[in-house]
């Protein structure tokens, strides 16, 4: 009977399987879904918007006006050349998405497309999360694990809740599969896997700048393999048909192109290649030639390869013909953002890992990874030793970097899979085995058979798998409630809770940008930081000056520079380059704290990169940043200080005098504000948005028919000192 | 004639007693200042030392606050500045009594002022509104309600965004106490770099030397990979860029603070701790994997038994300081109390 049901099940396993993997893809959906339930389905944050805009004039237009598309809303008055300089992968996956349902006769709203690509693709992810373990491990319970944690792991879910469109929804789906192809073609030596794994690769391009990741990871394994002394044909078949796909690929999109050959970050790929070869014809002539010979001529050949190769890169680095950017660069050195581009260390998430962030983001996975590690590294195959490097050195990148936290978490989770679904196969076996060990055990020592091979103390093992169980669930509990609490809420909509408990909605936001799209001009200029850029072109269909792009350095700074100018100054540049109106938000009335006020900092460091005249010190009053009546005459007369504080100093508070700004806990030093070069236009509910006009320019001053210049002129021509020009 | 010459005895007398006064003032601060480079001083000892009259020694008072230390980037440059100047004096000789009439001669004593409550109407009088500050004294002056008689040219005072190097220190302190001392180093400090960098060299050398003879075994290669899991996962880069304190102090009580207030911050001893708890909950599951491979017997129990109260110790060590450390982070079964109010329409579908 027993033997039967046992049967049975294992018939049905595969059955199981799929059942519960199915399970797994509908949990990481609805786990994503708690902002669209609590608020609505909208867009969230800042650079979605500018990826759902693009992906409606995408499907509005057609692919190849969107491929040409010539952006003059933004970046006024330089414009923007959107086609060459964005990443196309998910506007084109939500718009084929689009059109496919549209043609079967669905006419669904591309918005809602959007909404719901990132939870779509999380179930993906989840997908090639067991396909990557279960042809790492080959077993297909490890597997599962690693779908059920990539799932639901929460700092995937910060990227891909329900409105965020951004690209790292797709990417990551990208990046896990790409790995899980390559792995295949590794394990097979296939050159149609090696193809597969190049155009999922391509995919990843297409969808994220993080694709440099892979180019150089697996570089990395590759040659680590070699030089442990791993080298197989399979390795080098797969490689090589992989980078040169890869490479001829990647350069089909327009805002990678040539920098394939030219950029650093693809220096690895094209450096082991060429390593490759030569380890290749090394065999064959150690063959042909012997080992003695070989020798020398290896140590001769190293020598030189290796201080020809340095001295070529130092070079070109040098000399300026091989860049690393930016971004890249602040991974190799972790302080060389904070020192020359202040405008990437202003971004938050840009900053430095605590070790808080990766509890909070992996949570107990920090603890099952270094058990998956161990079983990587002793019982190692390819596979499994691709995922420990891939887990190393991911670590360190999310260590200098708090959104690379994305990239490491599909490797700790898959390396938390193997590590648990190790130790469950260790315990459960004796749990098996329990029948046999303990009639082993009772039987008389004349009648002894042979020994069972597990034997373990019953409730020990019951106790381990209990704790896993325990670990596990808490793991999916704290999953689930950041998602909940911390990563579903959409920016542009705040819930906050009154006195009653009861829930309110702050939607200032939605009410500004309603504003400026009813009630200013078609052409009109909006100013504001660049973290508003692409909300105020995507909600209000206004041009702005800057945007969350941050292209080009010195458009931003002079923004900055003017926030940072007295309001003369400022209006005379705002005339200058043409905008209407200026927005700013302000927090100080409603407790929201990632205002402009608080951002004023950053915008006065990236205006003192280019504008001499902008110091930060003069902001500052003894190293402190105040705006009460200990602040400086400076920060004062800044237009930012200006317009946020404008008529602020009526507003009298709960139990606080007049003016008091609840977010800096400090009364404002200067209640009496008067503008003369601009006019509140708008100010929204709670204080968030206000919006300016800027004036036209006074009429000007009555000419003094005697002026000091005029009349010494006049007396010095009467004694006839000056000459009269005649040219 | 009797009538003077007591006079004059009872002269002498308090004359000698003030002798031995001073006498004594000078023996305790040379006393003290064979322990200590720099004497703490308090608001009762401050008024004796430095205030009040009759001495033949020249006081350098230091005024920074220990408590406020994170906060002042000052206090945190001058403070090891300072302490090598007064070790320089010391180590030359310039604590001794020669002459104690000419300044040139007077012994020097270093003193540190700590800002507090009973401490701070002293500053106020100076009329300081920044430390650190440095007053080299070398008379006693008059005290007066709301303010000292100081030679304010004698005072250094810090200014925001100012440099602090220590030679402008060491020059300024010189020029007041008329005198020319160099930096003198310790045997300890001048011997530390070399021996730290010898070390740091012996240790590369080894563990090349170690990784060449073992490249090839997976255990190296686990400890290698480990050690990069561990330093990464305390959040070094973050100590780096923001350069964090070993441990912080809490603005609030002033006592030593292990743990960061909110997640974004973090103290450099805390990210270790809490990288090393993480690591050692995966020691103790990697543990009760290899008693899994043993067969029955009493030690395979007790390994066992050992590492599941490791993997829970680090488990619940871990999420209680993480608790601690975020207050809004209360996972719970239930749905939060804000998930349940009102009724469908008012709270937009909260009420699932």
């Amino acid at each position: 009977m027993e033997s039967g049901v046992k049967g049975l099940l294992e018939n049905w396993s595969p059955v199981f399987r799929i059942i519960i993997l199915a399970m797994i893809c509908i949990l990481s959906v609805l786990i994503r879904v708690f902002s669209v339930i609590r608020f609505e389905s909208i867009i969230h944050e800042f650079d979605p918007w500018f990826n759902f805009r693009t992906t409606k004039y995408l499907t509005e237009r057609g692919v190849y006006a969107f491929w040409d598309w010539f952006d003059a809303e933004s970046w006024f008055p330089l414009g923007r050349a959107v086609g060459g300089t964005i990443y196309p992968g998910i506007m084109l996956t939500a718009g084929l998405i689009h059109s496919s349902l549209h043609t079967l006769g669905f006419p669904i709203d591309i918005r809602n497309v959007c909404v719901f690509l990132a939870p779509g693709f999380a179930a993906l992810t989840s997908l090639a999360g067991y396909f990557l373990t279960k042809e790492v491990t080959g077993r297909s319970e490890a597997g599962l694990y690693a779908a059920l944690f990539v799932g639901i792991v929460p700092s995937y879910i910060s990227r891909s809740v329900a409105g965020s469109y951004d690209n790292e929804g797709v990417a990551i789906f990208a990046l896990v599969f790409t790995f899980y192809l390559y792995i295949k073609s590794v394990n097979t030596g296939s050159l149609l896997w090696s193809a597969a794994a190049s155009l999922s690769f391509f995919y990843m391009v297409a969808a994220w700048g993080g694709y440099a990741f892979i180019i150089n990871i697996i570089p990395i394994f590759v040659v680590g393999s070699v030089l442990i002394g791993k080298f197989t044909t399979n390795l080098y078949v797969s490689y090589c048909s992989f980078y040169i796909l890869g490479s001829l690929l990647a350069m089909q999109i327009p805002f990678v192109g040539t920098q394939v050959v030219t950029s650093s970050e693809h220096l690895a790929s094209h450096a082991v290649f060429v390593f490759l070869q030569i380890y290749v014809l090394g065999d064959w002539i150690k063959e042909r030639a012997g080992e003695a010979k070989f020798k020398f001529l290896i140590r001769f050949l190293v020598t030189g390869a290796v201080s020809v190769v340095v001295i070529a890169s130092l070079y070109m680095t040098l000399s300026g013909k091989m860049k690393w950017s930016g971004r890249s660069m602040s991974l190799l050195d972790p302080t060389y953002a904070k020192k020359f581009i202040p405008i990437i260390a202003s971004v938050s998430e840009h900053q430095p890992t605590t070790w808080s962030s990766f509890f909070f983001d992996l949570h107990f996975l920090t603890v099952f990874a270094p058990v998956g590690l161990y079983f990587c590294l002793m019982e190692h195959n390819p596979g499994k030793l691709f995922i420990a490097g891939y887990g190393v050195l991911a670590v360190y990148f999310a260590c200098v970097m708090v959104r690379l936290l994305l990239v490491l978490a599909p490797a700790v989770c898959i390396l938390s899979a193997i590590g648990l679904s190790e130790t469950l196969h260790r315990f459960t076996r004796h749990i098996k085995n329990y029948k046999e060990w303990a009639s082993y055990i009772s039987s008389k020592p004349s009648d002894k058979k042979t020994k069972p091979e597990y034997g373990y103390p019953l409730e020990l093992a019951l106790v381990v798998i209990g704790l896993i169980g325990f670990m596990s669930v808490y793991y999916i509990n704290h999953c689930v409630w950041v998602a909940a609490e911390a990563y579903s809420s959409p920016t542009v909509i705040m819930a906050s809770k009154g006195y009653d408990g009861e829930r309110r909605i702050i939607d200032d936001y939605r009410e500004a940008y309603y504003w400026l799209r009813m009630n200013t001009a078609q052409d009109a200029r909006i100013m504001s930081w660049w973290d508003y850029g692409y909300q105020i072109t995507g909600f209000s269909n206004r041009t702005v000056m800057v945007d969350n792009n941050t292209w080009n350095n010195t458009h931003i700074a002079t923004m900055g520079m003017i926030f940072g100018s007295n309001e003369e100054v400022a209006a005379k540049n705002l005339r200058k380059i043409d905008a209407n109106y200026v927005l700013v938000i302000f927090g100080g009335l409603s407790y929201y704290s990632g205002d402009d006020i608080n951002k004023f900092l950053w915008m006065i460091r990236i205006a003192a990169g280019v504008f001499p005249q902008i110091k930060e010190e003069d902001y500052l009053n003894r190293g402190q940043y105040r705006i009460d009546s200990g602040m400086t005459e400076t920060m004062k007369n800044s237009l930012m200080y200006r317009l946020c504080y404008y008529r602020f100093g009526e507003v009298q508070g709960y139990n606080r005098g007049s003016g008091y700004d609840v977010v800096r806990n400090a009364e404002i030093g200067e209640k009496n504000i008067k503008l003369r070069q601009f006019s509140e236009v708008f100010t929204s509910e709670h204080w968030i948005v206000r919006i300016y006009k800027v004036l036209p320019e006074e009429n000007r001053d009555t000419i003094k028919p005697k002026s000091t210049y005029a009349s010494r002129n006049k007396e010095m021509k009467e004694v006839g000192l000056t000459k009269v020009n005649l040219s | 004639m009797v009538r003077l010459f007591l006079l004059i005895c009872c002269l002498g007398v308090v004359m000698k007693v003030q002798c031995q006064e001073q006498q004594t003032k000078v023996e305790t601060l040379l006393e003290l200042s064979k322990t200590h480079d720099v004497i703490s001083l308090t608001a009762e000892t401050f008024k004796k030392y430095v205030v009040d009259q009759s001495r033949q020694y020249i006081i350098v008072v230091f005024f920074s606050s220990y408590m406020y230390k994170s906060q002042c980037p000052g206090c945190q440059a001058l403070e090891p500045i300072f302490n090598e100047i007064a070790y320089s004096y010391k180590a030359l000789g310039h604590t001794k009594p020669k002459d104690q009439n000419e300044n040139k001669a007077k012994p020097v004593f270093f003193a540190f002022l700590d800002y507090g409550q009973e401490t701070q109407i002293i500053y106020q009088k100076f009329g300081f509104s920044n430390i650190p500050n440095i007053y080299v004294s070398t008379k006693s002056f008059t005290e007066e309600t709301t303010s000292y008689s100081i030679d304010r040219s004698k005072l250094w005072e810090y200014r925001d965004g100012q440099e602090i190097t220590s030679n402008k220190i060491l020059d300024f302190i010189n020029k007041k106490t008329e005198r020319d001392v160099t930096i003198q180093k310790s045997l300890l400090q001048t011997i530390l770099p070399i021996s730290i960098v010898l070390t740091i060299l012996i240790l590369i050398f080894a563990l090349v030397y170690f990784i060449k003879h073992n490249f090839t075994s997976p255990k190296l290669w686990w400890f290698g990979c480990t050690i990069i899991y561990i330093t990464c996962m305390a959040g070094v880069v973050y100590d780096i860029i923001h350069s964090s304190s070993l441990i912080g102090t809490n603005p609030q009580t002033g006592e030593d603070e292990f743990i960061a207030q909110g997640p974004r911050s973090q103290y450099i001893l805390e990210g270790f701790l809490m990288s090393f708890l993480i690591s050692l909950g995966s020691l103790g599951l990697i543990l009760l994997n290899s008693t899994a491979n043993y067969k029955n017997s009493w030690l395979m129990r007790l390994i066992g038994i050992f590492s599941i109260a490791l993997i829970l110790y680090s488990i619940y060590q871990v999420s209680f300081a993480y608790k601690n450390k975020v207050s809004w982070y209360t996972p719970s079964f239930d749905p939060p109390s804000h998930y349940k109010k009102g009724g469908l329409i008012a709270d937009q579908g909260n009420s699932f």
